[in-house]
């Protein structure tokens, strides 16, 4: 009985060790705020009315130059035009293990304005990066961007973890 | 009779064909004269055509095409950046360089630079910005070096610039197309092969610079200072090389002094690099380089349990294992250059062949003792040799 219990706590352990990697991959969901700063129709219809519209913003709240373009159908195009460009808008980011292997995040809504995200959408990018200037015998000659993310930027702003 | 008429006919058929076969010459001189003539139409209107694009590309012609670059004063720019009103005839330096009496190296005798193709009449340098849009990397080979980029360069400066010849000191280009070639900005496509140095003390987990280098043909820092533009510099949107993912944008500008290459060579040169800095994926690292040999310790380890009589399967265990940290380092070694210094895999093969020659001394002690210390030595391998061997594995990942 003994020896049967010696040999379960092994197996027991790997379905725990099993269990919590699953469960580290955990979808997360985060509410920020961003800056817009360019917004472009991309397609339009016969008639002119936007089909996919570009908008690009910048996380203002977390440290670094962080810049994302997302590119939404005709109802985020049409919903969208009541932000301007400069303006401040609450998104809603979904922070989940993507099938490639490492973590991705996804814009589901800006503002009021929904934007169901697409699979395989090579449009929407981002840019997640911190510089600093190269300094060299006192004199700046260059600079430096990191495009791995830091500790500090993933306390403030986690979902940039890769 | 018959024949007679018949050799009549013949012999005015002959001369009719006479006739006309010397009537041919004049139409073939006809037609040949109105061939030439359509020829040099033709190729007047396509020799227009061809010249505009030669002369965008012919550094030669844009010297000669004398538009801006200033000889003392700076060139003036319009309020919105626009093209400059031309000033003056672009001199090339060298032709204005005064030659002593003694003959030599021609000199300039004004302004900071002696150098022959210093400018001193140019009026102050140019600063442009460059900025880089890298759309693409292909085949990195990692044992050489080497790497094909595929990019968009981008100079803005604030003043006319003098005819500019980018090139690229680590590497060589396959294609330049000329998008843009105004007095204050100029653009390029490239396509090319560079490289650059490895840096693989952490290899596996190794993070490389893929560098591009530019400095202008002849245009020295009295004529053009170049500056790293920040916010014009990117990577194209979906850009990735496979196996890698990106660490970092650098992109600096250095002031380079050629060692004398003549008397009076003087002048410095500004040279323009941009690096890519790319990490290798991390697990796929660990899966190729520490697992295997984690396996084989571990294999090795096992061996450690079996008592004196089963000494055959305990050398078993450690000795064939040896064989193949042996063909795993080599193949290891075989996908990157020489190197001066240990790399990290380097280092963990070395605790591996550490801690296998430990089980095979933990094996051999009972041939050097006595038979009487046979349990002895077996839970000294026990006791001492497994945490050694976490010890020494552990050091060699992490060291």
């Amino acid at each position: 009985m003994k020896a049967r219990r010696t040999k379960m706590v092994p197996l027991l352990g790997t379905f725990a060790l099993l269990a919590l990697a699953d469960c580290s991959r955990k979808t997360r969901w985060f509410d920020t705020q961003v800056e817009i700063s360019r917004m472009d129709v991309v397609q339009r219809d016969a008639k002119g009315k936007a089909l996919t519209k570009d908008v690009e913003f910048s996380y203002k709240d977390c440290p670094g130059v962080q810049v994302e373009v997302v590119r939404g159908g005709a109802e985020f195009a049409e919903c969208m035009d009541r932000y301007k460009i400069g303006e401040k808008v609450a998104v809603k980011i979904e922070y989940h293990w993507d099938a490639a292997g490492y973590w991705d995040w996804d814009i589901h809504a800006m503002g009021v304005c929904k934007r169901p995200p697409e699979y395989g959408d090579e449009a929407s990018f981002d840019t997640v990066q911190e510089c600093e200037d190269v300094v060299s015998n006192g004199a700046k000659v260059g600079f430096h961007c990191n495009r791995l993310p830091q500790k500090h930027l993933l306390q403030k702003c986690p979902w940039f973890g890769r | 009779m018959a024949f007679r008429r018949g050799y009549r006919r013949n012999m005015t058929d002959l001369l009719s064909s006479e006739r006309k076969r010397r009537r041919i010459p004049s139409i073939v001189l006809f037609a040949f004269v109105a061939c030439i003539g359509l020829f040099a139409f033709i190729a007047r209107k396509v020799g227009a055509q061809e010249t505009a694009p030669r002369e965008k590309n012919d550094r030669t012609s844009l010297r000669l095409a004398a538009h801006v670059i200033a000889s003392a004063a700076p060139v003036p720019v319009t309020a919105d950046g626009g093209e400059a009103p031309p000033a003056a005839t672009y001199e090339e330096p060298v032709d204005y360089a005064k030659t002593g009496p003694e003959g030599g190296v021609p000199v300039h005798n004004e302004g900071p630079f002696k150098s022959p193709f210093a400018h001193p009449k140019f009026g102050g340098p140019a600063l442009i910005k460059v900025g880089i849009l890298l759309t693409n990397v292909r085949n990195y080979d990692v044992q050489k070096g080497t790497f094909e980029a595929d990019f968009f360069l981008s100079f803005t400066s604030d003043k006319a610039m003098p005819p500019m010849d980018p090139i690229f000191t680590n590497g060589k280009v396959d294609l330049k197309e000329v998008m843009a070639d105004k007095p204050t900005f100029k653009m390029y496509r490239f396509l090319g092969t560079f490289s650059s140095p490895l840096d693989l003390h952490d290899y596996p987990f190794d993070t490389q610079e893929l560098s591009i280098e530019i400095e202008d043909d002849d245009n020295g820092t009295d004529q053009i200072r170049l500056v790293a533009d920040q916010g014009h510099t990117n990577l194209d949107v979906g850009f990735g090389v496979s196996g890698w993912s990106v660490a970092s944008l650098d992109a600096r500008v250095l002031d380079h002094y050629f060692p004398d290459r003549f008397e009076y060579d003087d002048m410095y040169y500004s040279r323009y690099i941009f690096k890519l800095g790319l990490a290798r994926f991390g697990t796929s690292a660990v899966f190729t380089v520490f697992v295997p040999a984690i396996v084989i310790v571990l294999i090795s380890l096992t061996g450690l349990w079996y008592p004196r009589e089963e000494l055959e399967v305990r050398s078993n265990a450690t000795t064939p294992m040896l064989a193949a940290a042996v063909l795993f380092h080599f193949a290891l070694i075989q996908s990157l250059p020489a190197t001066a210094y240990l790399t990290r895999a380097d280092k963990l093969m070395m605790a591996v062949y550490a801690i296998l020659g430990l089980h095979m001394l933990l094996t051999w002690l009972w041939f050097v003792f006595d038979e009487k210390h046979t349990l002895r030595i077996m839970s000294l391998g026990k006791w001492i040799g497994v945490p050694l061997t976490f010890a020494v594995l552990g050091t060699g990942m992490f060291l």
